[in-house]
């Protein structure tokens, strides 16, 4: 998949006043694989619900959304499982994550789906990230931060050509999200992925082809 | 495998329990009916193979004044001529009754010996429906066919055998005995070989080949022929309400005791439907908790799926788990079902085997494994669809 284009896509939910001023919604835009955008808003612009529509979780919207030149729309089941196992990976904001499960089985699970990585370098992520020590912990013993690095690991064990954060470093400090921010770098280059980071404004270690505002 | 390990999250251990007893306790009722039914069923079916069943047997009744004159239960041409004349009569026959001395001996290693004296009878050939190469006798024939009425080996199985503490016997084992017959009167004497070769409810006497019986009645019989005391009636219907209001207006007796039989089937099946039903109420009852179940289970776990699925997961592989579950237990329930029902037809088999000989037995158990496994086979189809219809509502 090479491009993701949004065709005057508007939520259902917002009226036209609450989108003036955005240059996503009721807009065309394309994300091309290769490049990195910014995407800042505050809150309650509908971050979550663009990716949600991207990610055919939600499909609330007037407008399309093409992915090549298929519209998200039309997608069969079959296809939204391929979409999500093999061409764009998402951090959600609320993670998604299994709380009986521990931090490795909840990568493993994705993992197994995939056969992406190995059991090794799920490891050696887990040592870059900072949360080694936490491999074998059940996940409901994490703090937020731990979470939500286990959350962008698990994002990372898939092969993809666009990968979204939704708001992926909010609980964690400058030095954990440097780190990352690296590691997610690599990754995307090594798939020569798209990347879209949604923020609220913060532009974490990524350098930007475009920044939008939505 | 870690998706069972997250999905059973929720897992309700006293409703599933509540599954399998109620699912083990409905299933064995409607195994052991089926069962229980295909077992004794022969008991109630065996008929007279071999006399029609439009055909009824008549008799007068016999009263106290009866011993005052042979006539009184005797039937003169004049009865004879008014039955023949009932619209609902098509044909009559009379009893041939031998006028000569039998006597009959066996000998058995498991049984002992025995020797007696008794009589013989005979209806025309038509009124009887045995295989012809059985119930026949020419002069040369050294070898008498003989049916006796059912009744006698009720009363020595349950009346003679178990106070005198002999083996009960079945028919298929008196039919094997050797007897031999002899004849006399008229100065001569005669000894044939006999084999009891079938077993009469409707006709209370020992019956020997009508052609025999004519044979030996002018070569050993003394004495001339009496009224009969029985005829034999055909009917054109022998269901038809005339029948019963014509001989108990003139105070006869039909003699049919598979009517009894027939009554005691009829309940018997009424019973064993009964019972059926209940079963199957109880089943589909263990059926509805348990789908109800798994509904609220699935219904817990929503989120979860949901997770999976936006992983990649397919709804096939997230129902995998829950379907399995169902199989299981469904598959438990079965096996523990079917034991029990076996070893209950253990404790009965014994007591009915005694009585009847059943060479169908296996292919009975077969039949009920059948039945048992097209249960199986329906309840886990309906379970692995309905899971996946809530997952597919659940996960959309």
């Amino acid at each position: 998949m090479k491009t993701i284009k949004l065709n005057t896509v508007k939520p259902d939910i917002f009226s036209e006043s609450e989108i003036s001023g955005s240059e996503i919604w009721h807009k065309n835009i394309c994300f091309e694989k290769g490049n990195t955008y910014l995407i800042s808003a505050e809150s309650g612009k509908g971050k979550s619900s663009l990716f949600d529509f991207i990610y055919c979780r939600r499909n609330d919207y007037s407008g399309e959304i093409l992915f090549d030149e298929q519209n998200a729309k039309t997608l069969s089941y079959t296809q939204k499982k391929e979409l999500r196992s093999n061409h764009i990976s998402l951090v959600f904001q609320g993670f998604r994550l299994f709380s009986e499960l521990t931090a490795m089985e909840n990568v493993e699970i994705k993992n197994r789906l995939t056969n992406h990585k190995t059991k090794k370098q799920i490891a050696e992520m887990f040592e870059q990230i900072g949360i080694s020590q936490k491999i074998d912990t059940q996940l409901s013993l994490l703090s937020f931060g731990q979470k939500q690095r286990v959350a962008i690991i698990r994002s990372l064990c898939q092969p993809f050509d666009f990968l979204l954060l939704d708001e992926a470093f909010s609980h964690l400090d400058e030095t954990n999200y440097t780190t990352a921010c690296s590691l997610i770098i690599d990754q995307v280059e090594a798939n020569n992925a798209a990347l879209l980071v949604a923020s609220l404004g913060e532009p974490y270690k990524f350098k930007y082809n475009h920044k939008i505002l939505l | 495998m870690l998706t069972w390990k997250l999905l059973k999250k929720n897992l309700s251990v006293p409703q599933l329990v509540g599954y399998v007893f109620a699912g083990f306790v409905g299933l064995t009722i409607i195994l052991f009916g089926i069962q229980f039914y295909a077992d004794t069923r022969p008991l109630y079916s065996s008929n007279d193979s071999f006399l029609n069943p439009d055909f009824l047997v008549i008799n007068k009744k016999v009263s106290v004044l009866s011993n005052l004159s042979s006539s009184m239960i005797t039937f003169n041409e004049k009865d004879v001529d008014d039955i023949k004349k009932q619209p609902f009569v098509k044909k009559t026959g009379f009893f041939t009754s031998s006028k000569f001395g039998i006597r009959a001996s066996a000998s058995s290693s498991t049984f002992g010996g025995f020797y007696t004296e008794m009589f013989f009878e005979s209806v025309p050939d038509e009124f009887i429906d045995v295989q012809s190469e059985d119930w026949t006798w020419s002069e040369e024939q050294n070898y008498i066919p003989i049916i006796i009425p059912r009744t006698y080996l009720t009363l020595y199985n349950f009346g003679f055998a178990q106070t005198q503490g002999l083996p009960q016997i079945s028919e298929n084992i008196v039919e094997k005995i050797n007897l031999k017959v002899t004849v006399y009167g008229n100065g001569k004497t005669k000894i044939f070989d006999a084999r009891i070769v079938g077993f009469s409810d409707k006709l209370n006497t020992i019956l020997a080949p009508e052609s025999f019986l004519k044979w030996a009645n002018v070569e050993f019989g003394s004495e001339s022929a009496p009224n009969p005391s029985r005829i034999l009636v055909e009917t054109y219907n022998p269901s038809d309400p005339l029948i019963a209001k014509y001989f108990g207006e003139k105070n006869y007796e039909i003699a049919d005791y598979r009517g009894n039989t027939g009554k005691a089937a009829y309940f018997l099946r009424l019973v064993i439907i009964s019972v059926l039903i209940i079963g199957l109420i109880i089943t589909l009852l263990a059926i509805s908790l348990m789908l109800l179940s798994i509904s609220l289970l699935i219904y817990k776990n929503k989120e979860k799926l949901e997770n999976l699925i936006l992983l990649g997961y397919s709804r096939a592989v997230v129902a995998k788990p829950y379907q399995i579950l169902g199989l299981s237990l469904t598959a438990f329930i079965f096996t523990l079902a079917f034991i029990v029902v076996l070893i209950i037809r253990n404790f009965y088999i014994k007591k009915i085997s005694v009585l009847f000989d059943n060479p169908e037995i296996e292919s009975n158990i077969i039949f009920t494994f059948s039945i048992g496994f097209a249960i199986l086979l329906i309840v886990c189809a309906v379970n692995a669809l309905w899971i996946r219809k809530k997952v597919n509502e659940t996960a959309k």
